[in-house]
């Protein structure tokens, strides 16, 4: 009897092997799906008591990056960049307790692409920022400084265009939302200059393609003849300066390029 | 371009990899989460109003309650009265503004992320229903990597990747076929970059390079060679036209032939091709024809940026057509003069000219290569005049086909694959008889044109049959008649096919009658074209009305199926041969009249025939000879239980009979 079972066994586990070929890549790119998709959730339209909440959704995708790490703890690598995702999704979900708590787990010399050293590296900044710049009120002046001071330092020669983008806007917000808080009649003279060195610095990023067509079209509908990559930049790039010059409304910036002052 | 030496160790480990699953499954889902995107949307941001703008508000609040008993405002406004009018600490007046004013404290928060899809939906209205999109609307690359792995084992990881989307069954065969190793080291010789640094950027180019190469490979399995000439050729052109573009639209320019939908259909059929051992054209003049090719296409793209997309899709189908053209043509095409070069080159420039040739697929590019190498091969002593610079036949082809498959592939009756298949099939026939195309470049795309508008206008779901039974039919009887070119055929075939179509419509007959009907009346139409065409234009429109109004009357069913269609080819043979005649003795206001009479007469008396003198068979015989002697006068009456009538039809029916 056994003699009979033992192909049969082997038969088994030869498939079985063959089946689990590529277990662990799927069951990656299910979390790389869903991970994303629970970023972007709150903006998505959905119809009224269909589909999943978006509070469920990001929880489980972290559950979910939790039990791939529990099954492969030796692989530092897929590990810590599946560690940066899932701090990011808490992030940008507003947990900051447990975010910071996933991105002090993350060993940054495990991490092989830019985009995720320079976000681990920015975490406490993206924590703060996440959490603290879309409450209306002011936000404390030296806090908020010492965040401006670690975009300042740590997204400087960004490779990947759409990174340093990205880096780049939160940057100005976190100026913005700095500007904001001071006191316009008391230190007039900190924010123009604020504001002025900020912008400047934002648009500088830009490649010449994006700051030529934002200059020459401030108001104009973006083409459906553009790639997205474009469209997206040059949204964040025109909304940008015109929040800039809203805020600067009343004082007197030196706006830098000279465009800023004319066409906006 | 690698060494073969790093390539074969790209392969080995490889291989290696895909006898090891589970560390393959490791690495690729190490792979995915270090380089996969990132959807990633900015922090909403809320900002305080101007303070000027916080003052005016708490001023007029206070004013809007100054009178109002209780005072809504209580113990605060006495402090509100206070800080408005001493402009004191904007967080105080804020603390007051959130209070009391709530859509005012708001009143300068932003988020991006709505902006940009407010404006995303504005430019791509589709993506609004399409969550996926939106999200991969904010990805974020990963940017550079840090490789920590040498470079042949990179490449091995980039073969295994593609092979595992293949699944387990392929890549068990590439671990055990050495053909299908051959064929990968080969792309990865010409395809992989020798800089390390630089493989990154181009392993997009790698991936796309092995993928659609292997698509095509996995397609012509049967055809597997040792030698891959026409590949290797065809892969060393590819690569080598890359360098006549400037440096940065390279990268773009190879992935995307790589990309183009052709381009594993070339792969199949070059191993085909191989497989068969064509004795002719070196690798050398392979590689040379797919050279000068790239290399247009690549000035094309150029010069005309909007052709782009077009020729990357479609210069597999080109060099496809350019080599089965050499199989059933000439193997000349590629011999010193090196013709198919110049063909595809020059077909390549025409198409360029016309902005409407972009619609034009896979089928109708076939067609055009084809005919205009059979012309070239027909004629090999006149090929520089006929490829000369001045000529143009080619593009008058080339537009006319274009011109065509635009206005009718995409309209209500026919789609683009139908009007393009008959092109290609027309194509065929001209490939047979390139004195057809010689004489007149633009004559496939007249015909086709004319049936088809003729069909479009009396439309019926069968059209497509219809068409392509006329189409050919027509080539046919042109190919075996040339002398029909000096007159309008295509009008009068496209005239009378409507005519047909028409009774489909009305569903007095079947589309199979009408398909029979059709390829016989066409081919007899051609035994007297003048006649149809100059001296009596209505004459077969006359015949098919008359036919059909008589059989409408017949109660007997005699003439049903393939007798009808034999019928109708009959009644066109009689007046082809007699047509003149008839109309002499019978002026045309009144020939469908009394042809109709005629006929209705006849089947009456084959009623009563039948199994004497008759059988079914042969009574659309003993009807074409009734219309016969009819059209030369010889029948007085039109009465069918006249003497006269009675014996003169017996006559015939022996006759027909016979």
């Amino acid at each position: 009897m056994i003699k009979f079972l033992k192909p049969i066994a082997f038969a088994i586990l030869l498939l079985s092997c063959t089946l689990s070929g590529c277990v662990t890549q799927q069951e990656v790119k299910a979390i790389v799906a869903e991970t994303n998709a629970a970023a972007i959730s709150p903006y998505l339209d959905r119809p009224t008591g269909t589909g999943r909440q978006p509070a469920t959704e990001w929880q489980e995708a972290v559950k979910r990056i939790d039990r791939l790490i529990e099954a492969h703890p030796d692989q530092a690598t897929l590990v810590n960049h599946l560690r940066v995702r899932q701090a990011m999704l808490l992030t940008v979900n507003g947990q900051n307790n447990l975010a910071l708590e996933r991105w002090n787990l993350v060993i940054a010399e495990a991490l092989d692409s830019e985009r995720d050293k320079r976000l681990h590296a920015l975490h406490e900044a993206l924590v703060w920022a996440y959490k603290n710049l879309k409450l209306t009120a002011g936000v404390d002046i030296a806090d908020a400084s010492s965040r401006l001071d670690s975009f300042k330092t740590k997204t400087k020669d960004v490779e990947e265009y759409d990174l340093k983008i990205f880096l780049h806007t939160i940057r100005a917000e976190i100026a913005l939302k700095l500007a904001n808080s001071y006191d316009e009649d008391t230190d007039e003279a900190i924010v123009e200059d604020l504001l002025a060195q900020e912008l400047e610095v934002y648009i500088d990023a830009f490649k010449q393609a994006d700051k030529d067509w934002v200059k020459d079209n401030p108001t104009t509908d973006l083409s459906s003849a553009m790639t997205i990559q474009d469209i997206r930049r040059r949204v964040w790039l025109r909304e940008i300066i015109k929040l800039y010059r809203a805020e600067g409304d009343g004082l007197s910036p030196k706006w830098s390029p000279p465009w800023v002052d004319t066409s906006y | 371009m690698i060494t073969q030496e790093a390539a074969s160790l790209a392969i080995s480990i490889a291989k290696g990899l895909i006898t090891l699953s589970r560390r393959i499954d490791l690495l690729l889902a190490e792979k995915e989460a270090v380089q996969a995107p990132m959807a990633l949307p900015f922090p909403s941001v809320g900002l305080m109003p101007k303070k000027a703008a916080m003052i005016k508000g708490l001023k007029d609040l206070l004013d809007s309650t100054k009178n109002r008993n209780p005072n809504p405002l209580g113990n605060d406004r006495i402090e509100i009265e206070q800080i408005t009018a001493s402009s004191g600490d904007k967080s105080v007046l804020f603390d007051y503004v959130r209070k009391y004013l709530p859509k005012l404290a708001i009143s300068r928060s932003f988020d991006l992320n709505k902006t940009f899809i407010v404006e995303l939906k504005k430019a791509r209205p589709g993506w609004a229903s399409d969550p996926d999109k939106i999200v991969a609307a904010f990805y974020v690359g990963a940017g550079d990597v840090e490789q920590k792995t040498s470079y042949p084992w990179r490449i091995a990881l980039t073969v295994v990747d593609v092979l595992a989307e293949f699944g387990a069954g392929n890549a068990a065969l590439f671990t055990r076929d050495k053909k299908v190793q051959g064929v990968i080291s080969s792309v990865l010789q010409r395809v992989a970059v020798s800089d390390l640094h630089e493989l990154d950027s181009k392993e997009t180019i790698l991936r796309a390079a092995l993928s659609a190469t292997l698509n095509g490979v996995l397609d012509a399995r049967e055809h597997f060679a040792e030698s891959n000439k026409w590949l290797d050729a065809t892969l060393d052109a590819v690569v080598s036209a890359r360098d006549s573009l400037p440096k940065n639209q390279r990268d773009n320019f190879l992935l995307g032939l790589f990309q183009g939908r052709s381009y594993p259909a070339l792969v199949a059929t070059l191993l085909e091709r191989g497989a068969k051992e064509i004795d002719t054209g070196s690798e050398t003049d392979i590689r040379d024809v797919a050279s000068d090719l790239m290399k247009k296409i690549a000035g094309i793209i150029k010069d005309k940026a909007d052709f782009d997309d077009f020729f990357k899709a479609h210069w597999g189908d080109l060099l496809c057509a350019g080599f089965s053209s050499v199989e059933k043509y000439s193997p000349e095409l590629l011999g010193d003069k090196k013709l198919l070069g110049q063909i595809l080159k020059r077909i390549a420039g025409d198409l360029a000219n016309h902005s409407n040739s972009k619609l034009l697929g896979s089928d109708a590019l076939y067609g055009i290569v084809n005919s205009t190498a059979a012309v070239v091969a027909a004629n090999p002593e006149l090929a520089s005049n006929l490829l000369g610079p001045n000529r143009k036949w080619i593009d008058l082809l080339v537009s006319s086909v274009a011109k065509t498959v635009n206005e009718y592939g995409t309209g209500p009756i026919f789609t683009k694959a139908g009007v393009e298949e008959l092109f290609k099939d027309a194509f065929e026939t001209f490939g047979e008889h390139p004195e057809l195309i010689a004489g007149d470049s633009e004559l496939g795309a007249k015909l086709i044109g004319d049936v088809l508008k003729s069909l479009e206008q009396s439309y019926s779901f069968a059209a497509g049959d219809l068409a392509k039974t006329v189409v050919t039919s027509a080539l046919d009887t042109l190919a075996a008649n040339p002398q029909l070119i000096k007159f309008d055929y295509p009008g009068l075939v496209a005239s009378f096919a409507a005519n047909v179509s028409t009774l489909v419509k009305n569903k007095e007959i079947s589309r199979i009658e009408a398909i029979d009907i059709l390829d016989g009346a066409i081919r007899s139409l051609a035994k007297n074209p003048e006649l149809f065409l100059k001296i009596e234009d209505k004459l077969a429109e006359g015949v098919v009305k008359a036919v059909f109004s008589a059989l409408g009357k017949d109660t007997s069913d005699l003439i049903a199926g393939a007798a009808l269609s034999r019928l109708v080819s009959e009644v066109v043979s009689a007046l082809a041969k007699t047509g003149k005649a008839a109309l002499r003795n019978h002026p045309f206001a009144e020939l469908v009249a009394q042809l109709e009479q005629l006929i209705t007469a006849g089947l009456k008396r084959a009623q009563s025939e039948l199994g004497h003198t008759l059988d079914l068979p042969s009574l659309p015989g003993a009807l074409g000879l009734l219309v016969e002697a009819w059209a030369k006068g010889n029948v007085a009456t039109l009465d069918p239980e006249n003497d006269n009538f009675r014996a003169l039809f017996a006559e015939l029916s022996v006759l027909a009979a016979a």
